[in-house]
């Protein structure tokens, strides 16, 4: 694996984490308590081209590749301390820019891509439903031809951005008996008659990207909503989950840096039993063990960045960056809490957040036991 | 050894817990009776496409291919007329 970065790269990594330094700061604790997002910071990133990033030019797009997105990511997770908003900017990027780029017609790139890329809009993705979590494709929301639309009803939950989102990517059966092969997807914009945003939902972190339920009671929607074919939704959903996978814990290297930084200093500053407490080899293996998390985890996430790159698909590698960096990051944040001892259970030193954050990890985008399952399977379980 | 039966060694060999030893009706519904299941979806493809030389995009992926071994085995065999390629999905990141 060669990981030598070009000069380009390395500079655009370095003007994100200068741009989050100087545009990303704000009251991320206050706004952490109150479950709050902020659109001001969203339309920043848009500014500056992240939600652009890996998109063409032609719909206001950056051109970047695989690596410079990622690159781009890992830039902010070192500066920038909401990990609510890299959660959600990330979200909309590969689980609904992505598969529309990838798979909706030039008019539907024409009117979404641009408007998301600049953040005009905001998008959010509707698959879970209260009875299909990880059995994604057993879900019951449905899609009737009637003529030249199609009526959607049904439910979706654990939908991040859902309040605030001005297209919805759903997904829904044509037919149940199909199993995942009816599956289909479709472009619901947010004043959609018969459609609307239900409760929202109060979660243990990542509270500033909220997210919401979704409704759909006889909701019409024109055929050229649909994106990809009639019963296309599965794979439409498995190409951008895969691309979730692979990039969404990017930024998450950049914090890993960011919290390894924190406890070294807290190490070197804090004195019990008249020395540093970094001085005693329970602390200090603790930290040793997060620099090899950080630098496992980053070898393995531009892995699967190259694989994407040069193979185009990189469905196991993919879930193997998600599972480790997943895990190491909770184990990371849970030592990180330990070194800053009582300290550390405080707000204000911030490495709690980090903790309650990093618990969503494992569980987003396919559970740990749900990659585990996908890696067993590629080979050959 | 016909493209039918071909494409059904393939389809035994990925699902052959789900089908047992009984026959395969050509036109049985293999999504409605739960033997195609997504996660074995992911086999099915690699296997079809090692065996045949084919390749198949995600826009492939849809049930008027795979919803019977008669209508997998048509996929197939069209796959292998037009050279086994086509056009892959739109310009992405990794490009």
């Amino acid at each position: 694996m060669d990981l030598s970065f070009t000069p380009e790269q390395l500079a655009l990594k370095e003007a994100a984490i200068e741009f989050a330094r100087r545009g990303l700061v704000d009251d991320v604790i206050a706004r952490d308590r109150d479950g709050s997002f902020s659109r001001q910071l969203w339309e920043r990133c848009a500014a500056f081209g992240i939600q652009g990033c890996a998109f063409p030019a032609k719909y206001g797009g950056g051109d970047a590749d695989i690596i410079s997105a990622m690159l781009l990511m890992e830039g902010l997770g070192r500066a920038c301390k909401d990990s609510g908003l890299l959660f959600a900017i990330n979200g909309q990027m590969w689980t609904v820019q992505m598969p529309i780029l990838r798979f909706g017609t030039e008019a539907q790139r024409e009117r979404y891509l641009p408007r998301l890329c600049s953040g005009e809009w905001v998008a959010a993705h509707g698959m879970t439903e209260a009875e299909s979590g990880s059995d994604a494709f057993s879900l019951r929301t449905t899609a009737r031809r009637d003529g030249e639309e199609y009526v959607l009803n049904g439910s979706k939950t654990f939908s991040t951005n859902a309040p605030f989102a001005d297209v919805f990517l759903v997904f829904a059966t044509i037919d149940r008996k199909m199993g995942f092969m009816g599956v289909t997807a479709f472009l619901v914009d947010r004043d959609t008659p018969g459609f609307h945003v239900g409760r929202e939902i109060e979660k243990m972190g990542l509270r500033t990207a909220p997210m919401a339920d979704l409704v759909f009671e006889e909701c019409r929607v024109p055929v050229e909503s649909r994106l990809g074919k009639e019963g296309n939704g599965a794979t439409i959903f498995g190409d951008a989950i895969e691309w979730e996978r692979a990039c969404i814990l990017a930024s998450v290297i950049g914090a890993m840096e960011r919290q390894l930084a924190a406890c070294i200093a807290y190490a070197n500053a804090r004195e019990q039993f008249g020395k540093p407490i970094g001085k005693f080899q329970a602390v200090a293996n603790k930290i040793a063990d997060m620099k090899v998390r950080l630098e496992t985890a980053r070898l393995i996430v531009y892995n699967a960045g190259l694989s994407k790159k040069v193979h185009g698909k990189a469905p196991m590698e993919s879930a193997i960056a998600k599972l480790y960096l997943s895990e190491c990051w909770q184990k990371s944040c849970m030592d990180a809490v330990q070194i800053h001892g009582g300290y550390g259970y405080t707000t204000d030193f911030e490495v709690e957040r980090d903790l309650r954050d990093s618990i969503a990890t494992t569980l987003y985008s396919g559970t740990s036991d749900i990659q585990r399952n996908i890696i067993a399977r590629y080979l050959g379980l | 050894m016909s493209q039918l039966e071909a494409v059904e060694a393939v389809l035994r060999s990925e699902f052959g817990g789900a089908l047992g030893r009984r026959l395969i009706d050509p036109t049985e519904d293999l999504l409605a009776n739960g033997v195609i299941d997504s996660f074995g979806l992911i086999g099915l493809i690699a296997s079809l496409e090692r065996t045949f030389g084919i390749e198949i995009v995600e826009e492939d992926v849809v049930p008027e291919h795979f919803q019977t071994l008669e209508k997998l085995a048509a996929f197939v065999e069209a796959k292998l007329s037009a050279g086994g390629s086509r056009e892959q999905p739109a310009a992405s990141a990794s490009d």
